[in-house]
């Protein structure tokens, strides 16, 4: 399947790229040119998307920066109007992460957004503060799909919960605000709990039109991604190939580089990210050396 | 879209540009990355030139770095003459394709000439026997000279030809290959290495020259060259087929026929010798491409050379020279092992130089800061980068003993052990640099290749190469020294010349054949060392005379308008109150004397005038003396003052001439030494015969 957005065409199932921008990770702005080659969407965090200029070639789907929740100094502010933000302090700075904020950068910049969630770690055993999360979650979102009617933003649900009715419930839901597209969020503290993850998915996906896109944030692992995408889901983002390189590992097994410049990181990692959705059969990433684009160029 | 018109290629579909211009993008890579990581073909025409000199390194390291960079892109490779494609084709990561289809065939031909039979005459009769067909000529020689001796030769019979060579200004170049276009010229008169990057046929090309001088001998073109020449021949859809006809002597015609056979050459990386691995490695450095010698191993892995060694072979190499260029100060690497380009690291690469001349360098700075012009001359000479020494036979050791004796030099306060690590060579290559810097000296002093070059027994084109070695070594030497912070010496007072500023006006004498004074005129901002040259022929011999000049007669020399006639007279003025032209007047200990001949012993009495008139043949005729054996013959007179006087050039600059030396040698002058007992010698604590016994010629490859 194929989705077309204004800044190209995101074939399905698609594996995105997640790339910064700013100076924490220099080694982004190296691998994100190449990108193109290997890559339909790139994924941004919202806290990275602030400095992201527009002349991004590829579709980019900003998503909430909800996960800021999770830090240090975090926490829900519920509002009077019936919204809520995240208050984040962090040495005397203040950092607020409003819905509004989050779905005006969305559309200024992106072709796919996701709304702002609080997420529920598996660490959090306290049922009020569970329900609170999920309800602001649901609140956002209701906000959110009223505001971005009629844009070119293709604005996805984004789905928290602690268990597998809690995730479904929300699902439906968001289904019932009027959102044909959700991104399930929680799956990597949960990672190692792989059948309920694929359980959560097949039931949300079942809930789902079948021409609706199912995202699952930070999941990359090749053997979860293929199951996953078995399981109903159209597309997933990951950094880990990024990680691994900063490293100098190979995911395919090749020779590791001792101690490796900017460039062979950036390398190594493209060459990780290519190995992943080959592996996964995401089927349309360029093989090294032999970009298809070439090929038909010196077609004689 | 062609760079040159627009900087910015991220837009371009097709990007056309010279290596060079591709590795500058390539060298800054942070801020092309953009449109590099785009690029899906790197098409790279001439493929062949990988294996000639500094340019092939370059390409070498540019498809390596753009590999580095962008490992996704395909590289194309073409080349008519590839001995080695399927080595090439491997290493740009493809395959060799060969086809021998050449849309219009060539026919070749080898003419003999006999050991009595000039080129020329050949030359003549090829043309002629095509201009009778309504066809067109190339004609390649193998010197600059040449291009103008064969066309006057052929205008003389009657044949319009012109040459075509990259010392031409670009309008005559064009004009050049308009004419011939319009078929306006019969014969063009072409050097090799215009004619790779030049395309237009003509029905026959003539290759007037098989061997050509290289490092110091005569060397045979190679086959790739000579086809790639004979490639000119045969124009489409006019001609059925290009002939080439070589000329080539009757008694050896092997290497002629050799050509025929068509058996290219390999092409061999050029990083083998030092100067292209050494700057191919500041390359890696320089771009941030590589932080540490781990990562250089890896990329200086990945050229052409890396192809023929081991990965453990690359980075012996690279620990090697990053080492020496840390001792050089070229790189500088921290504790933690990362490693930077020092400016000084920069500048050497620029002029192409390798560590172990920079390090003879830092040593004569620290060993020798009063360096005259001729230790100075001598050490460029002698510099492990200089590839144009000339050679010595035992016989040379006496002259060149003489010679040296004469000059002002620290360099005989020395030790033996001291010079050699200063001069970074010794024994006969030490002679070598002396004797070349001998005639480059006289050079300066004489302003006339032809006659520097007797007084040593050069050959002119020996004199040449060596001037612009010369000439690229002091540019070098005067930008690192510039590059260091220095002690400000008070410049109102100053009244000896530093180092850079000798090197500086040393530059422009080797340059332009500019004496001690001429070279003060290019301290003038605007006036390089070929305007100087002007006017002092002009009779502006140095900053003094100039300050006084009058701008209308300043104006009067060609190519100088009023406006900055005055411009220069201005700043001359301002320069002669600083210490101007007396700065660099070296004084000669052993007499008291400038060498620059003005004020000298027996009325400027210079050495090399005086070696010159030795040759000369005084007759008596009248009341005046006829002075013959030189270039042309002069008249020398006895003027109303009593002192002598003579109609040639140099005497008109108001030298003591080698005419009028020569006739009051006749006279008996007991100022002027007797030819036959010699000059009077100094101390000579720098004794060349010492130095012949010392060694056998070095290790270093004579080029």
């Amino acid at each position: 399947m194929e989705i077309t957005t204004n800044k190209g065409v995101v074939r399905l199932p698609a594996y995105l790229p997640v790339t910064t921008w700013g100076n924490e990770y220099p080694l982004d702005s190296l691998i994100r040119p190449f990108m193109p080659r290997f890559a339909d969407m790139l994924m941004v965090s919202y806290h990275y998307a602030q400095e992201m200029d527009a002349e991004t070639e590829l579709p980019v789907f900003i998503d909430s920066g909800g996960f800021a929740l999770l830090l240090e100094g975090a926490e829900l502010v519920e509002r009077e109007d019936g919204l809520a933000n995240i208050r984040r302090s962090v040495e005397g700075d203040v950092d607020v992460i409003t819905p509004e904020k989050v779905l005006e950068l969305q559309h200024q910049k992106a072709q796919w957004g996701s709304t702002l969630d609080f997420p529920i770690p598996p660490s959090l055993d306290d049922p009020v503060e569970r329900e609170r999360r999920l309800h602001w979650t649901l609140m956002n979102a209701q906000w959110a799909i009223q505001h971005s009617e009629g844009t070119s933003l293709r604005l996805f649900g984004s789905v928290q919960g602690w268990d597998e009715e809690s995730y479904v419930e929300c699902a439906q839901r968001l289904l019932a605000m009027g959102f044909k597209d959700l991104a399930m969020g929680g799956f990597v503290p949960r990672a190692s709990r792989r059948e309920f993850l694929l359980q959560v998915t097949r039931r949300i996906r079942s809930l789902m039109a079948s021409d609706a896109v199912l995202h699952a944030f930070g999941m990359g692992e090749p053997e979860m991604v293929r199951s996953l995408y078995a399981a109903g889901v159209s597309s997933v983002d990951s950094s880990s190939f990024v990680r691994a390189a900063a490293s100098g590992k190979r995911w395919d097994g090749g020779w590791s580089v001792d101690q490796p410049s900017g460039l062979e990181r950036a390398h190594l990692a493209i060459g990780n990210f290519n190995y992943a959705t080959l592996e996964v059969g995401a089927g349309h990433a360029n093989g090294i050396c032999i970009p298809s684009k070439t090929e038909e160029l010196v077609d004689f | 879209m062609d760079v040159e018109e627009n900087p910015s290629p991220s837009l371009a579909d097709v990007l056309v540009c010279t290596p060079e211009k591709f590795d500058l993008y390539c060298r800054t890579w942070t801020d092309h990355l953009g449109w590099l990581s785009k690029v899906d073909l790197l098409v790279v025409d001439e493929l062949h030139t990988l294996d000639t000199g500094r340019r092939g390194a370059t390409l070498e390291g540019l498809i390596t770095r753009f590999k580095t960079i962008n490992p996704y892109a395909r590289v194309m490779g073409l080349s008519a003459t590839l001995g080695n494609p399927d080595a090439l084709a491997k290493w740009i990561g493809g395959e060799a394709f060969i086809s021998n289809d050449r849309p219009i065939p060539l026919s070749w031909r080898i003419r003999a000439h006999a050991r009595n039979e000039p080129k020329a005459d050949v030359v003549v009769e090829e043309v002629k026997e095509t201009l009778a067909q309504n066809g067109q000529v190339i004609v390649f020689v193998q010197s600059r000279p040449r291009t103008e001796s064969l066309v006057k030769r052929l205008a003389d019979c009657g044949i319009v030809a012109a040459a075509h060579h990259a010392g031409l200004s670009k309008a005559k170049r064009d004009k050049a290959e308009a004419g011939f276009r319009s078929g306006e010229i019969g014969a063009l008169v072409a050097t090799g290495s215009v004619g790779m990057g030049i395309n237009f046929p003509a029905r026959k090309v003539v290759l007037h020259d098989l061997q050509r001088w290289e490092g110091g001998a005569w060397e045979d073109l190679s086959t790739n060259e000579v086809w790639q020449l004979a490639g000119r021949a045969g124009r489409r859809g006019l001609d059925a087929s290009g002939e080439v006809v070589l000329i080539a002597p009757a008694w050896n015609q092997v290497a002629a026929r050799r050509y025929i056979k068509g058996q290219f050459e390999p092409i061999n990386s050029q990083l083998i010798f030092d100067t292209g691995f050494c700057e191919q490695l500041m390359v890696t450095f320089g771009s941030r491409m590589a932080l540490k010698t781990e990562q250089a191993q890896r990329i200086m892995a990945n050229t052409l050379m890396g192809q023929a060694h081991t990965p453990g072979e690359i980075a012996k190499k690279v620990d090697a020279s990053v080492a020496e260029m840390v001792r050089a100060d070229m790189l500088d690497q921290n504790e933690l092992g990362y490693i930077r380009a020092t400016r000084i690291g920069r500048i050497a690469t620029r002029f192409q130089l390798t560590a172990k001349t920079v390090i003879s360098w830092k040593r004569l700075e620290a060993s020798l800061p009063d360096a005259t012009l001729f230790d100075l001359l001598v050490a460029m000479c002698a510099a492990p980068d200089f590839t144009a020494r000339l050679r010595v036979d035992h016989d040379d050791v006496v002259l060149l003993q003489d010679a040296i004796d004469r000059e002002p030099m620290q360099l005989r306060t020395l030790t033996e052990v001291v010079r050699k690590s200063v001069m970074g060579q010794s024994g006969k290559d030490l002679i070598g640099a002396v004797r070349t810097a001998l005639v480059l000296r006289a050079w300066t002093r004489l302003g006339d290749v032809d006659e520097a070059a007797e007084l040593f027994g050069a050959q002119t084109h020996e004199v040449e190469e060596a001037r612009k070695e010369a000439v690229r070594l002091l540019q070098a030497f005067s930008a690192m020294v510039n590059s260091k912070p220095r002690k400000v010496a008070d410049e109102g007072l100053a009244d000896e010349a530093g180092l850079v500023e000798k090197a500086g006006a040393l530059c422009a004498m080797v340059c332009a054949g500019l004496d001690d004074e001429g070279a003060t005129l290019a301290l003038i901002d605007g006036v390089g060392p070929v305007m100087a040259r002007r006017l002092v022929g002009a009779g502006f011999e140095d900053i003094e005379t100039l300050a006084q000049a009058d701008p209308s007669e300043v104006a009067a020399v060609d190519g100088i308008s009023f406006n900055r006639a005055g411009k220069w007279i201005e700043q001359a003025g301002e320069l002669v109150t600083k210490g101007g032209a007396f700065r660099y007047r070296e004084v000669c200990k052993e007499y008291g004397q400038t060498t620059g001949s003005r004020n000298g012993l027996a009325r400027g009495l210079d050495f090399y005038r005086w070696m010159r008139a030795k040759d000369l043949t005084v007759e008596v005729i009248g009341a005046q003396w006829e002075v013959t054996g030189g270039s042309e013959p002069h008249s020398v007179m006895v003027a109303a003052d009593g002192l002598l006087e003579c109609d040639c050039a140099d005497a008109r600059k108001g030298r003591l001439c080698k005419h009028k030396i020569a006739v009051l040698h006749l006279q008996g002058d007991p100022e002027i030494p007797r030819f036959d007992t010699g000059f009077p010698s100094g101390d000579g604590g720098f004794v060349l015969e010492e130095e012949w016994s010392n060694s056998a010629y070095g290790g270093q490859k004579w080029r």
